[in-house]
């Protein structure tokens, strides 16, 4: 039997993209208002009693103030409570695992979680490149994104024969799912050949293994369980989740062919939901790079380690597949704005439970999905949560 | 340690070790881009390598691989140390895990500086005050694009063990003299070294320079002509043979240390000796002469135990990767990449460098009691992060290794410079360290490739510098010489 204390109500999401033209505040009233108009039965704005925000890297990217006062301060709910979550990648679905606990607690019926990041305000060498100047003087010099998970895929390419070409087609799946996808980033199919022939990023990276920088927000508004039929006829429960660290920088790693925190979260998150891997429908996973989503599929216990590139050969992943993984398109398509990635998976799932993912929806067979972010320095947090439209799960 | 060896023992070079940047580029390819000739071929430092990264790279091979618990002092001979004003050698003696209160000594401002610093450490040594002195000769000068000394200066070290006991070479006399002209000279504030007609040098510098050392031998000396090496610093490629007419050597018994690599600067004289020592046989005498600026120092040793089958100077002429010149500008800071440079946000000398700086060019560790990881940095680790015990003992890290993975970044804001590999690696002591690459070919990165970690200059901010080890290629048989 699962969690299923929180429901959610309602999402929202701005179709992402490289947004010159919204602000950091544009961005979250947009989600914000989607999310409220997308509760079935309506809700008031006077109804919310906290608020969670994610923003990963505040200031670094663009003009946002600190304190979780960038939420409620610009949504007409100043008085409310709010907190904003810092947590690497996982910053979005750590919000909301956070947002959870403060409805499951009892303390609050409403609670508003909105994942929110502006990536293209500053240039590519100042934003998320920038950090390769940044962090520690010694041990993250030169350290980017790329760098970081390319030393993965080249141990797991030497230790399991995984292959360039597996690789390549995640990026040429995802990037089809987001072609279908009105709120993706990228919207054109790829195919293997042009993903191997882009320029190097990071070897063994292309340009087509690596996730874009987009800027997006996402919303959700979660309720106790037993309110939820006030909103909605058809409510999204919290099935289980699971939040898991691992050390502080990579070269601390015990192994580089799998995420501990990962493989951690995941079991945390399946207790709790009272099921197993086989029970999951839909996956929305932590695509940062291609390699990452193989390495998933074996974290998550998809197939055996070492067996990702495998399952991806035999279609199994795809939207029409036994476990469709990444139906919104994924970072690398639809893009991986931090703060709001998290939610926006959740909000995807929301829809594709509900049926309701028009142009990329899924056959439902098990009435779970699967939600997967993992980041930060050292690749050290990781956030799985599960949904499910099962009442009694 | 004061008084190693019985006060009787002669006082000498009790070890040495050499290093010289593998790359090399022909003179006639720098000639060809300004329209004149040239000879031979001259060594050139990598980009991110200085007077201070050879001087330890020289010292690690003096030194045994634990370091240097036991030096009194560390005498740091160099024209061209990156810093007009700073400590350099803090940075050397705190890589070389040096004890704390070790003596140290800059000596600079002439290439004759490491005879000057040879004299000193001997008369310290013998007058029982020290025990253990080390001597590094360190250069890496640079000239203006265009000039003749572009082609003409090299880079390179040389790091003697100067003590009691049962030495190499032993010293038996000095001498100095000569009339002082201005030959070559480099003004406060400017970078490249400028000379004046090599002709007017050779006639007016070099002979009586020479002469007026040997003689200041005294008395007691043997005639030069009698010494059966001559080991001198080359300002140029005929200056070997120039001091050894001049003080009635036969020419062949004179060491060309500087072919092949140009001139060293304080490391010239010190190489000769190297090759003197390594071709010589016990009881045979090496004449070495120092030149700068007209005048000379003599400093007479005899070849006391020769070291068995070593040949440095033919490994340093095996072993080279050969350069063109936009790769040689590159190299030696004539082409910059523009852009704006990201900064680190930390003043170089910030109180998180000060707290773990000497871990970081010690390469300390802090090995867990219990589990034995190693935690690094040992300033911030004070609990184990694998097992979370907590008595941790400070441990010097293993620094050859094999590749257990890597990336190479494409793709870098300045001021990085892209391809920019990282590799994690399988350590000989056990663990994992992480660092970026220098010198590996994109195409000889894989799995299983022998590494070693080298000092080497991680960035530059503010006009200081902050200093980190690299990996590169570990060469087992062509690694830095030293006995």
């Amino acid at each position: 039997m699962g969690w299923n204390r929180v429901a959610i109500v309602g999402v929202g999401m701005i179709p992402f993209g490289e947004l010159f033209d919204l602000s950091y505040e544009a961005m979250i009233e947009e989600a914000y208002v989607r999310a409220l108009d997308g509760v079935d039965k309506g809700i008031e704005p006077r109804e919310i009693e906290a608020g969670w925000l994610g923003t990963c890297r505040p200031l670094a990217h663009g003009t946002e103030t600190l304190a979780g006062v960038s939420l409620a301060g610009i949504l007409g709910l100043a008085g409310i409570p709010c907190t904003r979550v810092e947590n690497g990648c996982p910053t979005g679905s750590d919000a909301f695992r956070n947002a959870c606990l403060g409805v499951a607690s009892g303390v609050y019926d409403v609670a508003l979680v909105v994942g929110a990041e502006k990536m293209r305000d500053k240039s590519t060498e100042e934003s998320l490149l920038g950090r390769a100047t940044q962090g520690h003087p010694v041990f993250q010099r030169g350290e980017s994104a790329p760098i970081t998970f390319a030393p993965q895929a080249t141990r797991h390419m030497h230790e399991f024969g995984t292959t360039k070409e597996q690789m390549a087609l995640v990026a040429v799946k995802n990037h089809g799912n987001g072609a279908r996808n009105p709120y993706s980033h990228h919207r054109k199919p790829l195919t293997v050949e042009q993903v191997l022939r882009s320029p190097w990023v990071c070897y063994p990276l292309n340009l087509f293994d690596c996730c874009p920088q987009t800027d997006g927000a996402a919303a959700a508004i979660l309720v106790r369980a037993d309110l939820a039929p006030r909103y909605t006829e058809r409510p999204v429960y919290v099935a289980g989740f699971g939040m898991a660290t691992d050390y502080q920088y990579i070269v601390e790693k015990e192994s580089f062919t799998t995420f501990v925190a990962t493989v951690r979260a995941a079991e945390q998150a399946y207790r709790m939901a009272g099921i197993t891997p086989a029970d999951v429908g839909v996956a929305e996973v932590h695509d940062c790079f291609t390699i990452t989503e193989l390495m998933n599929y074996e974290d998550l216990g998809f197939c055996a380690k070492g067996e990702g590139g495998k399952l991806i050969e035999r279609g199994e992943t795809a939207l029409t597949g036994r476990i469709p993984v990444n139906p919104s398109g994924g970072l690398l398509a639809k893009g991986h704005p931090l703060g709001a990635t998290g939610v926006a998976q959740l909000a995807e799932l929301f829809w594709q439970l509900r049926g309701e993912a028009t142009g990329r929806q899924v056959e439902i067979r098990t009435g779970y999905g699967l939600q997967h972010n993992l980041g930060g320095t050292g690749i050290a947090n990781s956030v799985v949560t599960i949904l499910t439209t099962r009442r009694d799960g | 340690m004061k008084g190693v060896g019985p006060a009787g023992d002669p006082v000498g070079v009790l070890a040495y070790g050499v290093y010289v940047p593998r790359y090399r580029i022909d003179r006639k390819e720098i000639g060809r881009h300004w329209g004149t000739g040239g000879r031979g071929t001259r060594a050139v430092p990598a980009a991110d390598e200085d007077a201070v990264t050879m001087a330890v790279e020289a010292a690690q091979a003096t030194l045994p691989a634990d370091g240097a618990p036991d030096l009194d002092a560390v005498v740091v001979t160099s024209c061209s140390l990156p810093y007009a004003e700073h400590d350099s050698v803090a940075t050397i003696t705190q890589a070389l895990r040096a004890r704390p209160g070790v003596e140290t000594a800059m000596l600079g401002g002439t290439p004759r500086a490491s005879a000057a610093a040879l004299r000193l450490a001997q008369d310290a040594v013998a007058g029982g005050r020290l025990g253990r002195v080390l001597v590094i000769a360190s250069d890496a000068r640079r000239a203006e694009p265009g000039t003749d000394l572009e082609a003409q200066l090299g880079a390179g070290a040389v790091a003697f063990l100067v003590g009691r006991g049962a030495p190499l070479l032993a010293f038996e006399g000095m001498g100095t003299g000569g009339r002082p002209l201005l030959d070559r000279w480099r003004s406060a504030g400017a970078e490249g070294v400028r000379s004046y007609d090599a002709r007017f040098t050779r006639e007016k510098g070099y002979a009586q320079a020479a002469r007026a050392a040997a003689a200041g031998l005294g008395p007691g000396a043997p005639a030069s002509g009698d010494v059966e090496h001559l080991a001198c610093q080359q300002p140029d490629d005929r200056a070997a043979a120039e001091f050894a007419k001049a003080v009635g050597v036969p020419p062949e018994r004179a060491v060309d240390a500087a072919a092949g690599l140009g001139d060293l600067g304080t490391a010239g004289m010190p190489l000769a000796l190297v090759g003197a020592l390594e071709r010589g046989a016990a009881g045979e005498r090496v004449l070495a002469l120092a030149y700068a600026s007209g005048v000379a120092d003599a400093l007479l040793l005899r070849i006391a135990r020769p070291p068995e089958r070593a040949d440095t100077l033919g490994a340093l002429a095996r072993d080279v990767v050969s350069l063109e010149y936009p790769a040689f500008l590159r190299q030696t800071g004539g082409l910059r990449a523009g852009g704006e440079p990201g900064r680190a946000g930390l003043p170089p000398t910030s109180p998180l460098l000060w707290r773990e700086g000497p871990d970081l060019l010690g390469l300390t560790a802090a090995r867990c009691e219990a589990c034995g990881y190693l935690n690094s940095p040992p300033e911030s680790r004070r609990i184990c992060v694998r097992c979370g015990h907590r008595t941790l003992t400070r441990v010097a890290r293993a620094r050859r290794g094999v590749v257990h993975t890597f990336g190479i970044n494409y793709y870098m804001p300045p001021p990085l410079e892209s391809p920019l590999p990282v590799i994690v690696a399988d350590m000989a002591d056990g663990s994992r360290y992480l660092a970026l690459a220098t010198g590996i070919p994109n195409e000889a990165l894989q799995i299983g490739l022998p590494v070693e970690l080298c000092l080497r200059v991680l960035y530059e901010e503010r006009g200081a510098r902050v200093y980190a080890y690299k990996f590169r290629e570990d060469r087992a048989g062509a690694a830095p010489a030293g006995v």
